[in-house]
């Protein structure tokens, strides 16, 4: 490769000249040029962007828990197009249409979706040819006239291979773009609420995010300044989400829930490939290529080297195993290595075998030494020993009752119905994982350095309690300058009706194993009140 | 995970206003990836999310994720961040790009070294960044050897292919090129995997193919960069299905969502120029030369105005291209193709052969066969041109300028037949070229009416 020898000066002559000057002035410009270096590279050769964006395909969150009005049913909730500024027209937000968009569950632990809810999207302008607005007056149904881009999806359940058509054509909730366009988003979004054959429910469109975290945590981990955390990354911003919420048994193995309480969720998205070197049928098949991945949250920050990100994404979760930096990361990770070098807290020994637990194979006694029997598959009754494989999985023991007081903390915190075992919205997932990442799921104490975590413990506004339990879309930009005050979601107007939290916890109670838990709960102490309610 | 989202180094430049609260954010959630782990250039997450921004909600505050302002802050927090240089390195190649600026390709190298000194083994995304850095510059074969390291680091990186089927696509290796295009797309069909899939169709002369894969890059397309790019390509393939109206509205399309893509405004300049509006044309040729005085745009408003009788004009496009070739000359780099057809057309043809003939020893691709072959015909050698053109042809390209330059190879060496079928071939895009065009239809009358 040539490195050009100009000089600095010459250099920054020939950029003006050549960037600025006109065709009448080029009688100055030329003794410059002459003696600066090569313009010629950036010409005929059809040079491709190389690092594509790719919002509509990113899989920020994946939440799966026991409904906490409707504990005889699973929420799942997934979330694309992170960083969604309310204010985003004219064009706003939607779901790819070239996407497949799915939720996966494995119940039998051999890291291969049992069940696959697919979501595709078509979109639509009600008036293409004059108008270009997303929507041309105040919209007050899904059906308004005013509303000019719209979406519709079907949804598709694989079980064992087998498809079938759970709802066609119905529609997405759109981008809410503002008080005076939809001043009633909670009326947009019950018509975007669906009921399924059989049982269950689902809702795709717009959202508040629910993740809340200071992202910086980690940042200031390297720079080694912990004074300065305690700001929501995400406040403010909305996401796509899709969620469904589906009879328990429905996801158990063998229809099953209290011989097999066990389930493994993970969102992926797909967008069909190519055939290069075939006929040109064949270069418009569909063949679907999984693009992005996600089933615990922070397992590529706080385990996978970003570097096998790329692989991660592509990857089903029985081929985990199969690519062993990721693994060997799992057993010895970076980040409690970096925090020793930066804070003196002693990583834990390695192998660590409780990550593995809690990333790969789900908690039980004989997983490994969390001496818990909480959300590994190998407590599904029913489920073939032999094939049971590690693999990265999001896992829910559809057992344990939901809480009616829900921890911040999760299991950590002795709430057996938050993270790791499965993920609530209001689970705090950046300070469980920091304290997990430190041992303290497997010392059952807490590490005291770090147990302010990000210090942000709760989102910026609450959560439903009625499905889809997600926040309403916020209406004001982030970026409102200095002078920003309260972001509100306008939850006042939400339907969700409370209901009791402790309702229907019998039959959740009656899951084997369960009861026998043992985390050493007693161990932690919470510095701070628990602000999730 | 939400700190990862991928990002491009070619989000749009930064307005001057910023709020200290955004900047904070995008710079926090960036330096995330790269605290704990080697991030990668490749893996940096874009805040421009679906559709281009609107106007006049005021000015978004702060630089965007993925850009370089917000790329240099990082690495100024965290210096020994081996991804946070990457992707630096990476943003000033994409830079680059759109603004011909020579200084930015030193700084990319700058970054890009830094990021191997941090960490020199395994480091995918800046051995990618180095060979798409060398692919910028025209030296293919580096491209290729640090493709090749990039995709033994990284045998997972869809970027690390994209490169190694860049450089091979250049180098005349068009079978290995189409292997890493398929493996590109197979681990990840987005924008950039399927544009290139898209040229290897267009290659091949599967206009129909490249189009509809270049309408799904576009729907996968979420940067104003990655937008335009793919409605520049999509009006250039309808220039050569000779249908500019529809190539004017793709420009058009594209400019909203980028108003100053210089390779736009060029396409924009040449459909108006095939719809008759030569006027048009050279306005926009002009705001394309203002952003990015790229030789191929010279060359173009050149001969544009040289076809309308515009000498002085038309001279002061070709002293720019001298010039430019002069520097060229003086930082011994090989010369582009349109140097080369310059030298051919405007210049000393037996320069034009030398320049070929060292720019091929590097780069057999097929532009620059197609280049040599016009060297060879303008400085009389038309035995050899022959092979060159058909060379230049050999994947059934379909290029009008290229079936020109071989139909007036054939007419010399006197067979009218195969230079008729070339010429008509050409003229199915009537406004191929300012001269050619016209050289064509006269060459095919000629043959028609003198058989």
């Amino acid at each position: 490769m040539k490195v050009s020898q100009a000089r600095p000066r010459s250099r920054r002559v020939l950029d003006q000249s050549l960037l600025v000057l006109g065709a009448t002035t080029l009688a100055a410009g030329l003794g410059a040029m002459t003696l600066a270096p090569g313009l010629s590279a950036a010409s005929s050769h059809r040079e491709a962007p190389l690092i594509a964006g790719d919002p509509r395909a990113d899989n920020t969150d994946v939440y799966a828990f026991t409904s906490p009005d409707r504990a005889d049913t699973v929420t799942m909730v997934a979330n694309w197009i992170p960083m969604e500024e309310p204010n985003g027209g004219p064009n706003f937000y939607a779901f790819g249409d070239d996407l497949r968009y799915n939720i996966k569950v494995d119940n039998t632990g051999d890291g291969v979706a049992d069940i696959t809810y697919s979501w595709r999207f078509r979109s639509s302008y009600r008036d293409a040819a004059d108008q270009f607005l997303y929507n041309t007056g105040q919209v007050t149904s899904l059906k308004d006239p005013d509303l000019n881009f719209r979406q519709v999806y079907d949804l598709v359940v694989t079980t064992r291979g087998k498809s079938r058509t759970l709802l066609s054509g119905v529609p997405a909730a759109p981008s809410r773009t503002g008080k005076a366009s939809m001043p009633d988003y909670a009326a947009l979004r019950n018509q975007a609420t669906l009921g399924l054959p059989g049982g269950g429910k689902t809702y795709a469109g717009q959202a508040e995010d629910p993740f809340f975290a200071d992202l910086r945590v980690f940042d200031l981990l390297y720079g080694g300044d912990l004074s300065k955390r305690g700001q929501d990354t995400l406040a403010g911003y909305n996401v796509n989400t899709i969620a469904i919420q589906v009879p328990k048994k429905r996801l158990a193995l063998r229809g099953n829930t209290s011989r097999n309480p066990v389930i493994g969720v993970w969102s992926t998205t797909d967008r069909a490939g190519v055939t290069i070197n075939d006929s040109r049928d064949k270069a418009t098949s569909k063949q679907w290529k999984q693009v992005s991945r996600l089933g615990n949250p922070l397992v590529n920050e706080v385990v996978v080297p970003l570097k096998f990100k790329d692989a991660f994404n592509t990857l089903n979760p029985d081929q985990d195993r199969t690519v062993q930096p990721v693994v060997d990361k799992v057993y010895d990770p970076i980040l409690p290595k970096l925090i020793q070098q930066v804070y003196g807290i002693p990583a834990p020994a390695t192998p660590r075998n409780d990550l593995a637990e809690i990333y790969l194979t789900g908690i039980c006694k004989v997983c490994g030494p969390i001496k818990a029997d909480l959300n590994a598959h190998r407590l599904n009754q029913d489920a073939a020993l032999q094939s049971i494989v590690p693999a990265e999985e999001l896992r829910l023991n559809m057992a344990v009752p939901p809480t009616a007081q829900p921890k911040r903390l999760g299991v950590l915190a002795g709430d057996l119905a938050g993270f790791p075992n499965g993920r609530r919205l209001a689970d705090d997932v950046i300070d469980i994982s920091l304290q997990a990442v430190e041992g303290a799921a497997q010392t059952g104490v807490l590490v005291p350095a770090l147990a302010d975590g990000d210090k942000v413990d709760a989102n910026e506004v609450s959560f439903g309690t009625s499905f889809p339990y997600v926040a309403l879309p916020h209406t004001k930009n982030v970026n409102r300058g200095p002078a920003a005050a309260g972001r509100n979601a306008e939850q006042s107007s939400m339907e969700n009706t409370a209901v009791s939290p402790v309702m229907n916890t019998t039959q959740a109670a009656a899951g084997a194993g369960v009861g026998a838990l043992l985390l050493g709960i007693g161990g932690f102490r919470l510095r701070r009140r628990n602000k999730n309610s | 995970m939400h700190p990862d989202h991928h990002a491009p180094p070619h989000a749009p430049p930064p307005s001057p206003s910023r709020s200290s609260r955004r900047l904070r954010n995008t710079a926090v959630t960036l330096a995330l990836g790269a605290a704990m782990f080697a991030a990668g250039a490749v893996m940096l997450a874009p805040d421009e999310t679906t559709v281009s921004r609107p106007s006049g909600q005021g000015q978004p505050a702060g630089p965007s994720r993925g850009s370089v302002e917000a790329l240099q802050a990082r690495v100024a927090r965290l210096p020994k961040d081996p991804g946070g240089w990457a992707a630096l390195g990476m943003a000033y190649v994409q830079q680059a790009r759109t603004t011909a600026d020579p200084a930015t390709y030193e700084r990319a190298e700058k970054a890009l070294r830094t990021s191997l000194t941090v960490q020199s083994e395994g480091n995918t995304d800046a051995e990618t960044g180095m060979g798409a850095l060398a692919a910028a510059r025209h030296d293919f074969p580096t491209a290729l050897r640090w493709a090749r390291k990039a995709t033994t680091s990284g045998p997972y990186s869809s970027s690390a292919y994209g490169v190694l089927a860049d450089a091979c696509t250049q180098l005349g290796r068009y079978d290995e090129a189409d292997d890493a295009v398929q493996k590109m797309t197979d681990l990840r069909p987005d924008a950039a995997s399927l544009a290139r899939a898209s040229y290897t169709f267009e290659l091949k002369g599967d206009t129909d193919q490249a189009r509809t894969l270049m309408r799904r890059s576009l729907a996968a397309a979420a940067t104003p960069a990655d937008i335009a790019f793919a409605h520049n390509v999509l009006a250039s393939l309808d220039l050569q299905d000779a249908n500019p109206r529809a190539a004017l509205a793709e420009t058009q399309t594209g400019l909203r969502a980028a108003p100053t893509d210089s390779a736009l405004l060029e396409t924009r300049a040449r459909a108006h120029l095939a719809l008759g509006d030569t006027t048009k044309a050279i306005a926009d040729y002009r705001a394309a030369i203002a952003i990015a005085p790229l030789p191929h745009y010279l060359l173009g408003l050149g001969e544009l105005e040289q076809s309308l009788g515009h000498r002085d004009r038309a001279e002061e496009q070709y002293a720019l291209l001298r010039a430019q070739d002069r520097i060229r000359k003086a930082a011994g780099d090989p010369a582009d193709t349109d140097a080369i057809l310059f030298e051919a057309d405007h210049g000393n043809p037996r320069r034009a052969v030398t320049m070929a003939e060292e720019t091929l020893r590097t780069r057999p691709f097929l532009a620059v066969h197609d280049a040599y072959a016009w060297a060879l015909h303008r400085a009389g050698r038309d035995a050899k041109a022959l092979t060159q053109a058909d060379e230049a042809l050999a994947l059934g390209t379909r290029s009008a300028l290229f079936r020109y330059h071989r139909a007036a190879i054939h007419h010399a060496l006197g067979d009218p037949g195969a230079a008729r079928r070339d010429l008509t071939e050409a003229l199915r895009e009537p406004g191929f070229h300012p001269l050619h065009a016209d050289a064509a239809r006269a060459l095919l009358q000629r043959i028609d009416t003198m058989p």
